[in-house]
C-alpha cells in the first residue's frame, strides 16, 4: 500500500491548490485545506458552491485537474478509490443509493468484507462468521439493532441514512466524508441524526457537508465556507456565524430555496 | 431447503406414471426447469434478462457429444467420469466468456448482446464440421451405463433428473445467500455503490454469469442424454425463445418459478395439438402464454404465491 | 385463475399418466408427424392430407379394424420430430408412424426407431440418403426415393441433350444438397461433363455477391440446388450481375412460386431442367386420378397435390396394402405386417410400380423437368422425360455405390 503513515507530524487531511475542471468550467479552484486527525469539519456553501465535487476529488470519484492531495501525509492525489478506501476513507452519498433487496445485515456484512476482504466466497455464510459479528456491532453504533434482518427498501428515509453513516464506520474508518446526511430527514429525525454523529468514535476525522446550519454547527469543530468553488472563509464555527462576507453569500444561498 | 421441497411432488410421480409421463413430460419439463432455473436465476439476483442460456446449455452438450459416444464418426471418446466435469467446466466458462461481453449492458442491451451471442453461436455450429459436425450435428448420443443399468432407462434416468434439479435449486439458494451472491444482488440493485464501497463490479458480473452457465450446463447434459442428439437446431433461436417463455411465465421472481413454467410449457407444447384444430394449435398456445402473461405479470409462481397470501392470514413483516 | 386452471391440468394430466392404457386391440393407430408451423405449415398440411387420403380410400378401415389417425407437428427440427413420436408412442399407443417431412428429421427418427422395434415407421418426405442406405433401421421403410433419386436423368439430360460439358454448383451447406449434387453428378460425370468448382452456402444467406463473381466464365451452365428465398436471392443477383450462363434446378429449387414472382431473371429460367419426383400437372392417367380423389376429398387443398401429398399418400397407402394383406395383424411385433410391406408391389400415382430395396428403401419413377413459357407469358414446368425403376444405387453396383463413401461438400468430386 502506497499510502505511507505519519501520525505524529501529519495531518489527517491535507489539500493544495486543488481543483476540478469540467470542460472550460471550474468546479472547484485552488482549494487548500488541512484537517487535524479527529477533527470535525464542516463544508459549507450555497448549492453549486462546488462541495461535491470536492468530496468526489478526494474519495477518487473524479480525477483532480490541479493540486495535491495527502492523507496521513501521504501524497494519494493519483491513487485508485479502492487503495483511499483500504487506507482509511469511506464517504457517504448525499442521495443514498443502497442495496434494496438486501437487509440492514447482509449490507453492512458486505460493507465490512468489502474493505476486509471475503465478498469473493461463494459458500453460503455461517451465523458465526466474523464479519457478521462486525455487521452487527455496526448496527450498534449506527442505531438500527433492532433493523437487522429488515430489508433496505423498506426503511424509513432517516434509517437510510443512518445505514449509510454505518455502512462508512465499517472495519474502523481513519476519516468519514460525510455529504449531507440530514438531506431530507424531518424535523424530528434531525435531533437523533446529530446525536449519531456526536456519538462517533473521537478518533475519527470527520468533513461533513450539511446545510443544516444546527447540525453542522452543533457537530464540528472548524468551518469552511465554498463559494463558487474556492474557498471564501474558514474558522471556528462562532467565527464563521459572524463572518460578513459568510453572511451574504451563505445566507442568501441556503435559505433561498 | 425449504424451495427443493417443491420438488416433492415430482418424486411421487414415478408411483403413477407411465413411461411416457415420467420421462417426456416430467423428466423433460425438470430438464427445461433446470436451464430456465439459469435464466432465472439472472434476472432475479443480476437483473439482467439473458437469451444465451440455450447456448450455455448447448456447449455442455456439445462437449458430451463430441467425448462421448456417438454415430457420426466426429470427436474422440473419453470415459464419462472425464466428459461430465468438462461439459461443466466448459458451460461455467462459456457462462463467463458471456458474462465478460455482456458486463456493461442491462435491459434491452443485455437481450439484444445475449441474443446476438446465441444466434452467432448457432450459425456457427451449423457451419463448423470439425467440432460441432455442421447442419446434421451428432446422434446416437447415449447416456453412461452403471452397474449394466443405463442412466437413459426411465426410473434412474427421472431420478437422477429430479436429483440433479433439488441440487441446483440448493445451489441456487446457497449461493445467492454467500458473501459473492449477496454481492451480486448488490450490483443488481446500485452498481455504482458496489464500486464505491470497494468492490469492482467485473468479476462480480462475471462469476453470476459463470454461475448460470453452471446451472444451464447441467441442464444441457441432461438434455443431450433426453434427446440422444444434438444439432445446430438445439441452441437455435427455437430453444432461445422457449427458455425465455418458459422463465417468464413461471416468474422471473422466484427460482422455483421456472420449473413451475416449464411443466405448464411441456403440457402445452405436447397436448395443444389434441385439443384443437391442428391448423391452430400454435396460437393456442400462444393465446395461453398471453393470457398468463396478462393475467400473472409475475408469473405463475407469483399467482401462486399472492392466492396463497390470501389463506394464510399471516402479515407479512414477519416474513424476514 | 391460472391457479386453478393449473390444478386441473396437473389433476388431470396425473389422472391420464394413470389410466394411459393400451389401445383398444381392435383399433389400427397411425400417428402422422409432419412439420404444421412455420415457413413449412402450408405443405406439411399438405402431407397430412395425403395420409388422410390414403386412409379414405380405404374406407377407414382395414379387415374391419378401425384405422385411427393421430397428428403430430415438428418444427423442422430433429428434437421435435423425436419428441412428437415419442408422445405418438407412449402416449397415443399408436401402431405406426408415417413421417416425417425433412432430411435431419428423417434421420433423427430412423435412429429412435432402432429404439422401438415395435413400431413400424414409415418416412414421409425427408430424403437423406442415409436414412435408408447406411445404418438402416429394420422397422423403418422408405416408399419413395431419397435426394440423390429425385435428380436422376438430369445429369445425362444437361450432358446428352443440351450439351453441357463443364457445369458449377452452388447449393446450401447441408445434407440434402449434398446428395442433391450427389445424385446430378453421379450421372454427369459418368457421361463425360466435369464439375470444376462447387460453392456451398449457408441457408438463408442473402448476399451471394461472392459467389456470383467467382462462378468461372467458361462454364457452361450452373446447377442451383438452393431454396426458396434462397434460390429467388441468387438468381436475382446472378442476373443483376450480368450472369447469363443457363441455369439447372434442384427438386426444391424450381418450384411455381419462383416462376410466379417477378423479375428479369425469369427469363434465364426457360428451358432450365430440374429433377423431381413429383409433377403437379403430369398428365399421366393415374396422376390424374390421383389429383381427381385429392381435389374431391379436399376443396380447400392446392389445385393439384403436391410433393408432400404424394409421398404422405405413397407412405399410408403402402400400410394399408399390407396390413390388407395381413388382415390387420400386427401380433409378434409386425412380423407378418413388415413381410407384407417388404413384398409389397403396388401402382404408384406416377405410373410405376413401387418396391423396395433390401434397405427399405423405395425404387421409383423421377421426372425430367423444363421451365417453358405459356401463351400468357406466364412460366410453368412441363416433363421432359420420365426415369421408370430408378434404385437407391443409381442404377450401379450396390456395393460400389456404397463404397464410394457418404456424400459430403467433397464428396462426389470430378473437377
Amino acid at each position: 500500500m502506497p499510502i505511507n503513515h505519519d501520525h505524529k507530524t501529519a495531518n489527517a487531511l491535507e489539500i493544495q491548490g486543488v481543483g476540478r475542471r469540467f470542460g472550460g468550467f471550474w468546479a472547484v479552484k485552488d482549494v487548500s485545506l488541512s484537517v487535524r486527525p479527529g477533527e470535525r469539519r464542516a463544508v459549507l456553501g450555497p448549492n453549486g458552491a462546488g462541495k461535491t465535487t470536492l468530496f468526489n476529488v478526494l474519495t477518487g470519484d473524479l480525477a483532480a485537474s490541479a493540486g495535491t492531495i495527502r492523507m496521513d501525509g501521504a501524497d494519494v492525489t493519483q491513487t485508485p478509490m479502492h487503495k483511499r478506501i483500504k487506507g482509511g476513507l469511506r464517504r457517504t452519498y448525499q442521495h443514498a443509493h443502497l442495496f434494496d433487496g438486501l437487509t440492514v445485515r447482509e449490507t453492512l456484512f458486505l460493507a465490512v468484507s468489502s474493505v476486509a476482504g471475503g465478498w469473493q466466497r461463494f459458500m453460503p455464510l455461517k451465523p458465526s462468521d466474523g464479519a457478521i459479528g462486525k455487521a452487527e456491532s455496526l448496527a450498534q453504533m449506527s442505531g438500527l439493532c433492532s433493523d437487522l434482518g429488515r430489508e433496505v427498501a423498506n426503511l424509513s428515509h432517516g434509517q437510510r441514512r443512518q445505514l449509510e453513516i454505518g455502512m462508512a464506520l465499517a472495519e474502523n474508518p481513519k476519516m468519514l466524508l460525510l455529504d449531507e446526511p440530514a438531506a431530507g430527514l424531518s424535523p424530528s429525525e434531525r435531533p437523533r441524526l446529530a446525536e449519531l454523529l456526536l456519538s462517533l468514535p473521537k478518533d475519527i476525522t470527520i468533513v461533513l457537508i450539511e446545510h443544516d446550519m444546527d447540525i453542522a454547527l452543533r457537530t464540528s469543530d472548524s468551518v469552511s465556507v465554498l463559494h463558487n468553488g474556492r474557498l471564501l472563509a474558514e474558522g471556528s464555527p462562532e467565527n464563521i456565524m459572524s463572518n460578513e462576507a459568510v453572511h451574504d453569500v451563505y445566507m442568501g444561498g441556503a435559505h433561498g430555496h | 431447503m425449504k424451495s427443493a421441497l417443491f420438488l416433492l411432488p415430482f418424486a411421487l410421480v414415478p408411483f403413477f406414471a407411465n413411461d411416457f409421463w415420467l420421462v417426456q413430460i416430467f423428466g423433460r419439463a425438470l430438464i427445461l426447469g433446470i436451464i430456465a432455473l439459469s435464466l432465472t436465476f439472472l434476472a432475479a439476483y443480476l437483473g439482467v434478462v439473458s437469451f444465451a442460456q440455450a447456448t450455455m446449455a448447448g456447449v455442455a452438450g456439445y462437449t458430451v457429444a463430441y467425448f462421448g459416444p456417438n454415430t457420426v464418426d466426429v470427436g474422440r471418446e473419453m470415459p464419462f467420469f472425464v466428459v461430465l466435469p468438462l461439459a461443466m467446466i466448459m458451460a461455467t466458462l462459456s457462462g463467463a466468456i458471456i458474462g465478460l461481453i455482456a458486463r456493461r449492458s442491462q435491459g434491452i442491451y443485455a437481450i439484444m448482446i445475449t441474443l446476438a451471442i446465441g444466434v452467432a453461436f448457432f450459425y456457427f455450429t451449423r457451419q463448423n464440421y470439425n467440432y460441432f459436425n455442421g447442419w446434421t450435428g451428432f446422434s446416437g448420443i447415449r447416456a453412461p451405463e452403471i452397474a449394466g443399468t443405463s442412466l437413459r432407462e426411465p426410473l434412474p434416468f427421472y431420478l437422477l433428473i429430479i436429483l440433479v434439479s433439488a441440487l441446483c435449486l440448493l445451489f441456487v439458494n446457497g449461493f445467492i445467500k454467500s458473501p459473492l451472491g449477496l454481492t451480486i444482488q448488490a450490483v443488481r440493485d446500485a452498481p455504482k455503490r458496489v464500486l464505491a464501497i470497494g468492490i469492482p463490479t467485473t468479476p462480480v458480473i462475471v462469476s453470476a454469469y459463470a454461475f448460470a452457465g453452471f446451472i444451464a450446463g447441467s441442464g444441457g447434459i441432461l438434455n443431450v442424454w433426453y434427446q440422444e442428439r444434438i444439432s445446430s437446431f438445439s441452441v437455435g433461436l427455437g430453444p432461445i425463445v422457449d427458455i425465455l417463455v418458459i422463465a417468464v411465465i413461471g416468474g422471473l421472481k422466484n427460482p422455483i418459478g421456472a420449473f413451475i413454467g416449464a411443466l405448464a410449457f411441456v403440457l402445452l407444447d405436447t397436448f395443444a395439438v389434441d385439443f384443437i384444430d391442428r391448423e391452430r394449435f400454435n396460437t393456442l398456445i400462444g393465446l395461453v402464454l398471453l393470457a398468463i402473461i396478462m393475467g400473472a405479470p409475475d408469473g405463475l409462481h407469483g399467482l401462486a404465491k399472492s392466492w396463497l397470501s390470501r389463506f394464510k392470514k399471516r402479515p407479512s413483516e414477519n416474513q424476514v | 385463475m391460472f391457479t386453478n386452471l393449473k390444478t386441473i391440468t396437473m389433476t388431470s394430466a396425473l389422472a391420464l399418466g394413470a389410466f394411459a392404457a393400451p389401445a383398444s386391440a381392435e383399433d389400427i393407430k397411425i400417428g402422422v408427424i409432419s412439420i404444421l408451423e412455420g415457413a413449412f405449415a402450408a405443405l406439411g398440411q399438405d402431407g397430412i392430407r395425403g395420409v388422410e387420403l390414403a386412409v379414405a380410400e380405404a374406407g377407414g378401415e382395414v379387415a374391419g379394424n378401425e384405422i385411427e389417425v393421430i397428428v403430430m407437428s415438428s418444427d423442422a427440427s430433429p428434437d421435435s420430430a423425436v419428441n412428437a413420436a415419442r408422445k405418438l408412442i407412449e402416449q397415443d399407443g399408436v401402431d405406426i408412424i408415417v413421417g416425417p417431412l425433412s432430411g435431419s428429421e428423417g434421420l433423427a427418427l430412423r435412429d429412435l426407431s432402432k429404439s422401438f422395434p415395435a413400431v413400424t415407421f414409415l418416412n414421409g418426405s425427408s430424403a437423406a440418403q442415409d436414412t435408408t442406405l447406411r445404418d438402416a433401421s429394420d422397422n423403418f421403410f422408405r416408399f419413395g426415393g431419397d435426394g440423390a433419386q429425385w435428380m436422376v436423368g438430369v445429369g445425362s439430360f444437361a450432358h446428352d441433350d443440351l450439351g453441357y460439358e463443364k457445369v458449377a454448383v452452388v447449393a446450401e451447406d447441408y445434407s440434402f444438397p449434398y446428395t442433391q449434387v450427389l445424385g446430378f453428378m453421379t450421372e454427369f460425370c459418368a457421361a463425360g461433363g466435369t464439375v470444376p468448382e462447387k460453392f456451398w452456402t449457408p441457408i438463408g444467406a442473402k448476399d451471394y455477391s461472392s459467389i456470383v463473381y467467382s462462378i468461372p466464365s467458361d462454364v457452361d451452365a450452373v446447377f442451383v440446388a438452393l431454396g426458396g428465398a434462397d434460390a429467388v436471392n441468387f438468381l436475382t443477383q446472378y442476373n443483376q450481375a450480368g450472369g447469363d450462363k443457363p441455369i439447372i434446378g434442384g427438386s426444391i429449387t424450381i418450384d411455381q412460386s419462383i416462376l410466379d414472382s417477378e423479375g428479369p431473371f425469369k427469363q434465364q429460367l426457360i428451358g432450365a431442367p430440374a429433377g423431381t419426383p413429383t409433377v403437379s400437372d403430369y398428365d399421366g392417367a393415374e396422376w390424374k386420378e390421383f389429383t381427381a380423389s385429392y381435389t374431391g376429398q379436399f376443396p380447400d387443398g392446392f389445385s393439384a397435390p403436391s410433393i408432400f401429398a404424394h409421398h404422405y399418400y405413397m407412405s399410408a397407402h403402402a400400410a394399408i396394402l399390407a396390413l390388407e394383406e395381413v388382415n390387420g395383424d400386427l401380433s409378434g411385433d409386425q412380423a407378418a405386417f413388415r413381410a407384407a410391406l417388404t413384398d409389397l408391389e403396388f401402382v404408384t400415382p406416377t405410373g410405376g410400380t413401387m418396391r423396395l430395396d433390401e434397405n427399405r428403401n423405395g425404387i421409383v419413377d423421377n421426372f425430367v423437368t423444363e421451365v417453358f413459357e405459356r401463351e400468357d407469358g406466364t412460366l410453368g414446368n412441363r416433363v421432359v422425360k420420365v426415369v421408370r425403376d430408378v434404385d437407391q444405387s443409381l442404377g450401379q453396383d450396390p456395393a460400389a455405390f456404397l463404397a464410394q463413401g457418404p456424400v459430403s461438400r467433397d464428396n462426389p468430386s470430378c473437377p
